[in-house]
């Protein structure tokens, strides 16, 4: 919420700077943004549920390597390629563990839709209270009111703007975190691939180096089927945002101007 | 939206703003009300988000907006609160929000930002132009923390959801009730399911028959004077309130015969 009009400088004489038919045809464009900020939430939504087990994830398999490093310590010589793979392992941990703290990006971005639906509803309301000022006959109070309400109207305008364009801001981020961890996917498969191989190898300790590749591979299938999620519901949002820029684009025409 | 004259003595004035025929027919009417002495005015339960166009639409043809330095809440319902961060975009960024103080942090819900000037239980005075505004509690009528306004001068006590009507649309022709007895039937429902406490009520009439009161305003339906204040406070001193309660003994007899049978 931005700071209370001020009253300060409107005077007697100042006329509304806003007439009602311009009122009105804001009033289309902000229902249509409204209706895209709402497609975009179940999107944001679904992308934020399936990212929730990503930390547990990136935690698990940071103990699978510390297990794996043990386990190649164990085996000597026979473990020296493991070893330097679950260094890398624990590489791509730290990444996974960037993103896991990232993924609060996924609520913001919830926070700052939701932001958007209430100044668009108090868009509306003052653009109602302006509508009734100024088609009835108001003397030296009423249009002060009015100039006051416009100036109301154009902060939540600049609010507006701010929160669609963190909303697309929000959105670009998770694009990249969705691609980051699609990376660590397929990284992670290919290191449970080598572990794997490297298990044939490694006499009286290939039971212990195969478990290590199958747990990893299972922690490898949940993080794709979790990112998969993921990117179906941004890329819908990626879609409704395109379409949403689209839109406010139309609020800073200049017969627009507030 | 209707405005009605409930006092004028040279620059003190009681205002009443309801019976709106825009409104919508889903959401409860309420009057707002306003106290003006000179260039300074108070806005009383300036009502939800919904109305709030029109409330503004009719305030702004009898006071200068510059002049609200006080907002007043008697509880934290939404129909008396869920527009203030609109009316603070309106009003001078220096206006005060007077409210029950349990309810701050509850109210903060519609509008964050706004400062408020918490009203203690035991209520307050404030000066409001030249004249003298008392806040009386009236907790558990309905809510649990509420407070009326008296003013001394004008002997007028808004008095929050206590006298409160549920009228039929176009059933209004005034502000006043026209005929106590008949006014009773719209009333008594009200009263009997959302006021719970009879020993707040019984405390409540006995502060208020001790002021010396013409008129009583309340946010919904219409305001009594005159000889109607006494016999309003004298009915509701024989209702029998909190009628929820029997919703527990109805369930409680449910759930025995179950387990009876079960």
């Amino acid at each position: 919420m931005t700071e209370s009009a001020q009253w300060s400088g409107v005077t007697d004489e100042q006329r509304p700077t806003v007439a009602a038919g311009t009122i009105r045809r804001y009033r289309g464009i902000l229902k249509q943004v409204e209706i895209r900020v709402r497609l975009i939430l179940p999107d944001v939504n679904r992308a934020n549920r399936a990212m929730y087990r990503l930390a547990d994830l990136s935690e698990d398999l940071r103990i699978l390597s510390l297990n794996a490093e043990l386990a190649a310590g164990r085996a000597g010589p026979r473990g020296a390629a493991v070893r330097a793979l679950t260094q890398y392992t624990r590489g791509l941990v730290r990444r996974l563990v960037d993103i896991s703290e990232n993924a609060s990006g996924l609520r913001q971005l919830y926070g700052t839709s939701t932001s958007a639906l209430q100044t668009l509803r108090l868009l509306r309301q003052l653009e109602e209270a302006a509508i009734h000022l100024d088609i009835v006959d108001i003397g030296g109070s009423g249009r002060r009111a009015l100039s006051v309400i416009d100036r109301s109207r154009a902060i939540k305008l600049q609010d507006i703007t701010t929160q669609i364009a963190g909303i697309s801001d929000g959105t670009a981020k998770l694009a990249v975190m969705v691609r980051v961890v699609d990376e660590v996917v397929s990284q992670a498969a290919s290191i449970a691939t080598n572990i794997a191989a490297e298990a044939v190898m490694a006499g009286s300790h290939e039971d212990e180096f195969r478990a290590v590749s199958e747990t990893m591979s299972r922690y490898v299938e949940e993080l794709r089927t979790m990112n998969d999620q993921a990117a179906r519901g941004l890329r819908g949002a990626l879609e409704s945002c395109k379409n949403l820029l689209q839109t406010a684009n139309l609020l800073n025409r200049p017969e627009m101007a507030v | 939206m209707r405005c009605f004259k409930l006092f004028s003595a040279g620059d003190h004035r009681w205002l009443a703003f309801g019976q709106d025929h825009e409104r919508p027919t889903s959401i409860v009417d309420t009057n707002q009300v306003v106290v003006c002495s000179g260039r300074t005015t108070m806005i009383l339960d300036p009502g939800g988000i919904e109305i709030f166009p029109m409330v503004m639409g009719a305030l702004v043809h009898q006071i200068d907006m510059e002049t609200v330095q006080h907002i007043f809440m008697s509880h934290q319902d939404q129909d008396v609160a869920s527009a203030l961060s609109l009316w603070r975009q309106v009003t001078p960024a220096s206006v005060s929000i007077h409210l029950p103080a349990l309810w701050t942090s509850y109210i903060a819900h519609f509008d964050a930002d706004a400062k408020f000037v918490p009203i203690p239980d035991e209520g307050v005075d404030m000066r409001l132009g030249s004249v003298q505004l008392r806040f009386l509690p009236a907790h558990y009528l309905h809510s649990s923390a509420a407070f009326c306004v008296y003013d001394p001068a004008a002997r007028l006590l808004f008095s929050g959801d206590i006298g409160a009507a549920e009228l039929p649309e176009g059933t209004r022709r005034d502000i006043w009730v026209a005929d106590f007895a008949d006014h009773v039937a719209a009333m008594t429902g009200f009263h009997r399911r959302y006021l719970g406490s009879p020993a707040a009520r019984d405390a409540w009439v006995e502060m208020i028959s001790r002021l010396d009161v013409d008129m009583i305003v309340p946010q919904h339906g219409l305001a009594f004077r005159g000889d109607d204040v006494r016999r309003f406070l004298d009915w509701l001193s024989g209702l029998a309130i909190g009628t929820g309660i029997e919703a527990y003994r109805s369930r409680a007899a449910l759930i025995q015969r179950e387990s009876r049978h079960g």
